[in-house]
């Protein structure tokens, strides 16, 4: 799951890390009046699309004009003109692949002059099973300048004051700032644990030319296995950010992963799903989606997921992998089969099932009437639905 | 007799009455493991498909001296239930929660470091040793025994394997599953040494996924090694983009590292057989098991 720059910057604000003055706006003219009531002489018109580089970015649309996903405007009106540019458009940053995300809303934060900018991060580091605090000192472009530094951290322990303070210093924090960019990363520190979070980080932290630290940009990564039991990050989930079919997978304990090709793969485990995307490429075929009804699905659920994949444009046949375990191969069948009765299915489904109840199932999909084909390996049921969607092509 | 369980293994269940804790205690007294005794707070005295409760993990070990512990529990109370049966002292622990935040394993780290028990999991869909034992959520009746040991950190894809072997007329000494989860209490290499020791063992199947670095870690461990059983593995998702998390949080590449491309090329240079299509596994360990004909 992902947030908002403006519901991060709430967080922030709530535990006590400065922020900028700023404000949402979803139309130009209200763009126009949250920079009069934040006041100053110049404000940003930020983007608010989940992606890490709205500024390199750029619109899809014409009138958009030049720039990127966040813009410096000197007046209330020019507020509203480039409020006006953004909003509805589509944005490609270089970290959204090929997708385009549509502007729905956007952040109008005050300007403020930088002296020095650092960028904090506290993260989980999985390949050396640690915590750690890691900081550097940025230049005026935002790039990391000199030796990155870290200390590491310990979930039931405060922050070491005596590491973070040598760490701040060997960084250049000026001696008079350091106790307050100390009870800074006390804060943050206090954000990672409240949010149960993988990683948060402040990008930049700086100090301003009248000597005040602002947070003027900052990411949160939630754990997405820690979410659903916290109602207060879940109440973060932006509706308007999700496709109706990712929302279902969530809403039903699926999950979905959508990729770029024309075959929609229905699976159960994710250690099957990756193996059957690694078959498919082998047979040179291209995975639309990834469907994962995981081990414990009921049969409404699974007629749910395989109607809303049934309707997904760009799908042009399905494979279905599935391994029985705790998951019972003819409730499957079942599922699958009242799904088709209940959309005309126009194209290729190849089945393969083995485990539990495998026969019982598939002799449900053949009394069906309906027209799955059942193979007997993976191997050959992917080399079948590649090779029956490259014939429709 | 294989590896850390078989049919003389003293078993505690851990949210025996549960919906998946009533349904795998069935499935593994079936299949013959000894279940000793069940935990179920305010249940203590009571007994459930022949197995006596008890109120708290500690009494339940006092009374039963089991030598392994599974449990069942929800995604936000595994922390309180692997703390209990790490404070109890059981030397083998299997957690099969799916979905247990991070930062509690995090906490419980430091703890099992300090503690002499193993811990499985989190999100391990279990242990098996064929026909004797069987902890956790596997399907072990579709696991004919044999001569090659599995250690994995996909369930789903465990069996796919398994049911390759058995179309080859091959079987499983035991296999174990490490969890599909980026912390884990036990890895590749210790499970790899115990495979080594066993004599019912003779070659060992690894299954691994991208994400972490717990192939590379196996890969340099068994490149030193002198004397050494053959090795197959095969590396779920070459194919998945990166910074795309595939079904559950430890599966993302973010670092080439996490590579299955990576890891591959490390445990290939390390002296392992790679297997390269996921069709091709129990094709792959009949021919390391077939002795070459002169």
């Amino acid at each position: 799951m992902q947030i908002h720059e403006f519901q991060v910057k709430r967080i922030f604000q709530d535990f006590d890390i400065p922020i900028l003055k700023g404000a949402v706006a979803y139309t130009p003219t209200e763009a126009e009046r949250c920079a009069q009531s934040i006041g100053g002489e110049a404000w940003y018109v930020k983007a608010q699309v989940y992606s890490s580089s709205r500024a390199e970015g750029h619109f899809i649309e014409e009138q958009a004009g030049k720039g990127g996903g966040i813009r410096l405007a000197t007046s209330p009106q020019a507020v509203l003109m480039q409020a006006g540019k953004m909003l509805l458009n589509h944005l490609v940053t270089p970290t959204t692949g090929a997708q385009e995300l549509e502007v729905k809303k956007v952040y109008i934060e005050e300007a403020a002059q930088v002296q020095q900018a650092f960028q904090f991060t506290i993260r989980i580091s999985f390949t050396e099973q640690k915590i750690v605090l890691l900081g550097s000192a940025l230049t005026e472009k935002g790039e990391v300048k000199g030796t990155t530094y870290s200390v590491d951290l310990h979930l039931e322990k405060p922050l070491p004051r005596l590491w973070t303070m040598s760490f701040l210093m060997r960084l250049g924090v000026p001696k008079k700032m350091l106790m307050r960019a100390f009870r800074i990363l006390q804060a943050l520190f206090a954000v990672f644990k409240k949010y149960s979070a993988f990683e948060v980080r402040l990008e930049p932290l700086a100090i301003t030319q009248n000597n005040k630290w602002v947070a003027m940009g900052g990411t949160i990564k939630f754990d997405p296995d820690a979410v659903p039991a916290d109602k207060e990050i879940e109440s973060l989930r932006d509706m308007d950010e999700e496709s109706s079919t990712q929302r279902h997978a969530r809403q039903n304990n699926f999950r979905y992963i959508k990729l770029q090709g024309n075959i929609g793969c229905l699976i159960n485990g994710s250690g099957l799903g990756m193996a059957t995307l690694d078959l498919i490429h082998r047979y040179e075929g291209k995975p639309a989606c990834l469907l994962d009804v995981g081990a414990t699905s009921t049969k409404e659920g699974i007629t749910y997921a395989f109607k809303e994949m049934l309707s997904e444009p760009d799908i042009e046949g399905i494979l279905i992998n599935i391994f029985g375990a705790s998951a019972r191969c003819d409730t499957i069948a079942e599922a699958l089969v009242s799904a088709a009765q209940e959309i005309s299915v126009g194209m290729p489904i190849v089945v393969r099932m083995d485990g539990t109840n495998a026969q019982i199932g598939c002799r449900i999909l053949f009394e069906s009437g309906l027209p799955f084909v059942v193979k007997n390996s993976m191997d050959e049921a992917v080399a079948c639905i590649v090779q029956s969607v490259r014939e429709i092509a | 007799m294989s590896i850390l369980v078989n049919k003389n293994t003293r078993v505690l269940c851990q949210g025996i009455m549960s919906t998946d804790g009533l349904r795998y205690t069935e499935q593994a007294i079936a299949y013959g493991t000894l279940i000793v005794g069940g935990v179920a707070p305010d249940h203590g005295g009571e007994t459930l498909l022949g197995v006596p409760l008890f109120n708290s993990v500690k009494e339940a070990v006092r009374k039963t001296k089991p030598q392994a512990s599974v449990i069942f529990a929800q995604a936000q109370s595994a922390y309180d239930e692997i703390y209990a049966a790490i404070k109890a002292k059981i030397p083998l622990i299997i957690c099969t929660t799916e979905r247990m935040p991070v930062h509690d394993m995090f906490k419980l780290l430091p703890l099992l470091k300090k503690s002499s028990s193993r811990l499985i999991g989190p999100a391990s869909p279990g242990l098996v040793t064929a026909e004797e034992c069987m902890l956790g959520t596997m399907p072990a009746h579709l696991f004919p025994a044999g001569n090659v040991g599995i250690i994995t950190r996909s369930g789903s894809l465990l069996y796919e394997a398994i049911q390759q072997l058995s179309r080859k007329g091959l079987g499983v000494s035991s296999c174990v599953a490490l969890g599909a989860y980026p912390v884990l209490g036990t890895n590749y290499t210790d499970i790899f040494d115990l495979f080594q020791k066993d004599v019912h063992t003779d070659a060992i199947l690894l299954i691994g996924e991208i994400g972490g670095d717990f192939e590379i870690k196996m890969a340099q461990s068994y490149k030193r090694r002198t004397k050494k059983k053959p090795l197959i593995t095969y590396i779920a998702g070459r194919q998945v983009p990166s910074q795309t998390y595939m079904g559950n949080i430890g599966a993302i590449v973010i670092h080439p590292t996490d590579s299955a491309a990576y890891k591959l090329d490390k445990l290939k240079q390390a002296g392992a057989v790679i297997v390269e299509s996921p069709a091709d596994i129990g094709k792959t360990v009949h021919k390391v098991l077939t002795p070459r004909r002169k």
